[in-house]
């Protein structure tokens, strides 16, 4: 186990590094003058005196620009000039709560569905489940969101049409996720809270879709495979409850890909967040990366950029882990 | 079995989701949505309920939404150009000397009570209002009400570079450079507490209104000098203290800014207690907010979410026809627009009613002039030029161009009051211009990109607009079309007529309105005779509120005010 540590810790770092390669050549390539925005603190002074120009070798300024990374510094933001490490801190639980409940959602009403369809293969339920995460898996998300928010929003009123929380609710930002916050702030008491929750049901079901789609299909291939070994008939003949059986005894097994195709899922999390953040006006990373863009804010892209891709990194790295603890097999075997 | 318990479990679903329904069912389009909310809240007792719902309701009676179409840049006027920041810092938060009294382009008495102007015109004495209060927040208690050392700070801020805020932000003082602020106050002290002294370096007749625009907002010089003592001067920018309507409480970038009524406001507390903008980018989304009462105004609508308010009795547009105008500017340093023959075939072979139906749906005025109609000194005896491809064919032919020439158009890729769809309109007139043998190619840029290579001449002809800031009519004489303008960029034309300039420069400098627009008139015929741009439109301002909201105006220079404004209490 210790040698896979220190396997994945190498993985870390020179996929981080090569990350902040990456970006690097971009800056200097595209923006040479965003670079300056990037590595001081007072742009205006540097690219008078030129520290950053061409003429310093490619290399002594990419370690300087990995010098300023690894004190966590990224700069300043051209159109507001605000620290983008702030600004990052700001936009991020936004975007982690809507994340995190929308893993969730896909994840449990996945694995329900794909279970389902699984144990009724090929009868009606199956065919439902399967032609539904069909068209869950093709819809367009921006068409999708609008078509909900027209029936749900302005047709029946069940829901609100954008943003995190009703106004006449004035939070204290304390964690910066508001289903914390409105919990601790005891002057609506639930109120507020459901406020949120309210909030969150169509951004949640629209950012969620496609995965539910993935992880409902995976499930159910998985699960029909696993549910035809022996052990398995093995365990209905000896009496083990019809709920025991496929919960745990099947779906523990037949998770190895279930985990696989989330971590996939995870990505298309965090690009579609950029969609339904814009669509839902969610205040999250996604639509302050999508702003900058419009208003090619170089230095904000770049860090947006930097740290999404490390979040994906790291989650990804965690999804080993937890595939290898779920599966000794593997453990095993990197062990070898 | 199996079978058993997958419609048990449909059925609780169904349970769930048809509970929710039952539960709010015809007060769900109703603005109020805190009463959706609550009945979800059981667990409380039912006369608890009822006083929480009273609560939220009066809340939300007192508490305007209104949805707006960006984030600020800052909460510093001075520093910006962008009217949405304007409408979240100027209006809601600060006073000027004076102010444009509301829904109008007059100038009013606002921080400085009155005021005196030298013979010849080059002092001007202002006597500051006593008793003015400075908003009271957590970050900032302030010690003293207004005085002459705010107004001083102000300025000076701007003008001297070696003042200790000049430099913080970084973002520059584009409006007081434009208004030429620097070079024309060449002094300003302070006479006592309460009274400052202007001393410009010519006569200046539009200074006046000058200073009622939004970046000579007053600013709180104890505020700076508190900030400088911890060393957090940037704080000034993103944390304001003034003397307005509404007092700043919270930002949370791309989701809401919140104000609270300035409880010592010196005109009297707002009947609003609460105001928050909720800012939706989407044009589509914002009108869904409107409708779903999540909001009770909404900035910028699109044309077909005008025509579609009729379905929906609560709500109402107000429209004012904006001070603003939208041109096609011909760069006049390139060929072949050096030749007022072919600008005036180019003017003759725009079918400019067909601009305005397809682009405004018919919602503006044709312009002539580079001035509205509704602005002093318009010149309404110039006859409006016809379309005449004809004509305009005959012209070209005579200058030499028979096979017509090709021709770059520049348009932006972004909604403006004053035009709200650039590229449409810019492929209208490219088909226009096929029919006189001129083949247009439409550029575009990002706005901001686009704005600086107009600026520096690069195009051969771009569709520009400009938004008066001060109901004077030298704010776009001077600022479009002046020679000095061709150095700072805002005449792209590159257009310098020294008829032109010096009429316009004179007009600058006396001070009888009369007078004045003698000489404006006849600067508005040497345009037309030279016409450097093909003026397309006087562009109407709309916004959309709902019948809630009372005593809401909208103001021709492009702001959103919501002094005195309040809301009906909902019926519940």
């Amino acid at each position: 186990m210790f040698r896979i540590f220190i396997r994945q810790i190498l993985n870390l770092t020179s996929s981080l590094l090569l990350l902040c390669f990456f970006t690097f050549v971009l800056c200097d390539y595209f923006f040479p003058n965003g670079l300056s925005f990037i590595v001081s603190s007072d742009p205006l002074r540097i690219s008078e005196s030129g520290f950053f120009s061409q003429s310093i070798h490619f290399f002594s300024r990419f370690f300087e620009y990995l010098n300023k990374l690894l004190t966590g510094q990224l700069g300043l933001s051209i159109s507001r000039g605000n620290n983008i490490s702030d600004e990052i801190i700001n936009y991020l639980p936004a975007s982690m709560e809507l994340a995190i409940v929308t893993l969730v959602f896909s994840l449990s009403f996945g694995l329900w569905l794909g279970i389902i369809a699984a144990k009724h293969k090929n009868k009606w339920q199956d065919k439902l489940i399967l032609s539904a995460t069909l068209i869950g898996y093709s819809l367009p998300i921006f068409w999708w969101a609008m078509l909900l928010v027209l029936f749900f929003s302005l047709w029946l009123g069940v829901t609100p049409v954008a943003s995190r929380i009703g106004f006449e609710y004035d939070i204290d930002v304390v964690t910066g996720f508001l289903l914390i916050d409105s919990l601790l702030s005891p002057r609506y008491a639930l109120d507020a809270f459901v406020s949120v929750i309210q909030h969150m049901i169509l951004p949640v079901i629209v950012l969620g879709t496609i995965p539910l789609a993935a992880i409902t299909r995976v499930t159910r291939s998985s699960m029909i495979k696993t549910l035809g070994e022996d052990y398995i008939n093995n365990a209905i003949v000896r009496g083990i409850s019809d709920f025991s059986v496929t919960w745990k005894h099947a779906l523990r097994n037949a998770f190895s890909p279930i985990l696989t195709s989330l971590s996939l899922q995870i990505s298309s999390i965090i690009t579609g967040a950029i969609i339904t953040e814009s669509i839902f006006a969610w205040p999250g990373a996604g639509k302050w990366l999508l702003e900058a863009v419009y208003r090619r804010d170089f230095p904000v892209i770049h860090g947006g950029l930097l740290i999404t891709a490390s979040i994906v990194i790291f989650i990804y790295l965690a999804l080993d882990y937890i595939s290898m603890w779920l599966n000794p097999k593997l453990r095993d075997k990197s062990n070898l | 079995m199996r079978l058993l318990k997958l419609t048990f479990i449909l059925s609780t679903l169904f349970a769930l989701f048809s509970c929710h329904d039952s539960n709010e069912p015809a007060k769900i389009i109703k603005p109020n949505k805190s009463v959706s909310a609550h009945s979800y809240n059981k667990l409380n007792s039912k006369s608890l309920e009822i006083k929480n719902l009273k609560d939220k309701n009066n809340i939300r009676d007192n508490l305007l939404v209104y949805c707006s179409e960006a984030s600020p840049q800052s909460f510093n006027p001075q520093l910006v150009t962008s009217g949405t920041t304007f409408d979240a810092s100027s209006k809601p938060i600060y006073n000027r000397l004076v102010d444009f009294k509301r829904g109008t382009s007059q100038v009013e008495a606002s921080l400085a009570t009155h005021w005196d102007v030298s013979a010849d015109g080059k002092e001007y004495t202002f006597y500051l209002r006593k008793n003015v209060a400075f908003h009271h927040t957590k970050y900032f208690q302030p010690s003293r009400n207004f005085n002459a050392d705010d107004v001083l700070f102000s300025i000076f801020r701007q003008k001297n570079q070696d003042h200790p805020f000049h430099a913080v932000s970084n973002l520059g003082y584009r409006y007081f450079r434009s208004m030429e602020f620097d070079s024309l106050i060449t002094k300003l002290e302070k006479l006592d507490d309460h009274t400052i002294k202007f001393t410009l370096d010519h006569p200046e007749s539009p200074f006046i209104a000058t200073l009622a625009m939004d970046f000579a907002s007053i600013l709180s010089a104890e505020y700076a000098n508190n900030l400088q003592q911890i060393g957090k001067k940037s704080q000034m920018d993103h944390l304001p203290i003034g003397t307005g309507p509404f007092q700043f409480e919270k930002y949370n970038p791309d989701a809401f800014i919140r104000y609270r009524a300035h409880p010592n406001y010196w005109q009297g507390e707002e009947r609003l207690k609460e105001l928050v903008y909720a800012i939706t980018p989407d044009p589509s989304l914002r009108f869904a907010r409107l409708i779903a009462g999540e909001c009770d105004v909404m900035a910028k609508p699109l044309p077909i979410h005008i025509k579609s308010i009729k379905q929906y009795p609560e709500i109402i547009s107000y429209s004012e026809s904006g001070s603003n105008i939208a041109y096609l500017s011909m760069n006049t340093r390139k060929k072949p627009f050096d030749n007022p023959n072919v600008r005036k075939a180019i003017n003759l072979a725009i079918n400019k009613k067909r601009l305005l139906k397809i682009v405004y749906d018919s919602s503006a005025i044709e312009a002539k002039n580079p001035i509205p109609p509704n602005m002093w000194s318009f010149n309404d005896y110039i006859p409006a030029m016809e379309y005449d491809p004809k004509e305009a064919k005959q012209l070209l032919h005579k200058e030499g161009f028979t096979n017509g020439f090709k021709m770059d158009l520049w348009a932006m890729n972004v909604q403006r009051t004053y035009n709200p769809n650039a590229r449409k309109m810019a492929e209208l007139i490219q088909k226009d211009l096929e029919k006189i043998g001129v083949k247009v190619s439409i550029i575009s840029y990002e706005f901001g990109t686009f704005l600086e290579k107009t600026k520096r001449g690069e195009h051969h002809a771009a569709l520009l607009g400009w938004i008066g800031d001060n109901g004077d009519p030298d704010n776009f004489f001077s600022s479009l079309l002046g020679c000095a303008a061709t150095l700072t960029g805002g005449n792209a034309s590159f257009w310098c007529n020294p008829a032109f300039d010096k009429l316009i420069n004179q007009a600058r400098r006396i001070s009888v309105q009369e007078h004045r627009s003698e000489l404006y008139e006849k600067a508005q015929v040497i345009f037309n005779q030279e016409l450097p741009w093909v003026p397309i439109a006087h562009a109407q301002q709309f916004v959309l509120a709902n019948k809630r909201v009372i005593n809401f105006r909208l103001a021709p220079t492009d702001g959103i005010h919501f002094n005195d404004v309040y809301l009906l209490p909902t019926k519940h």
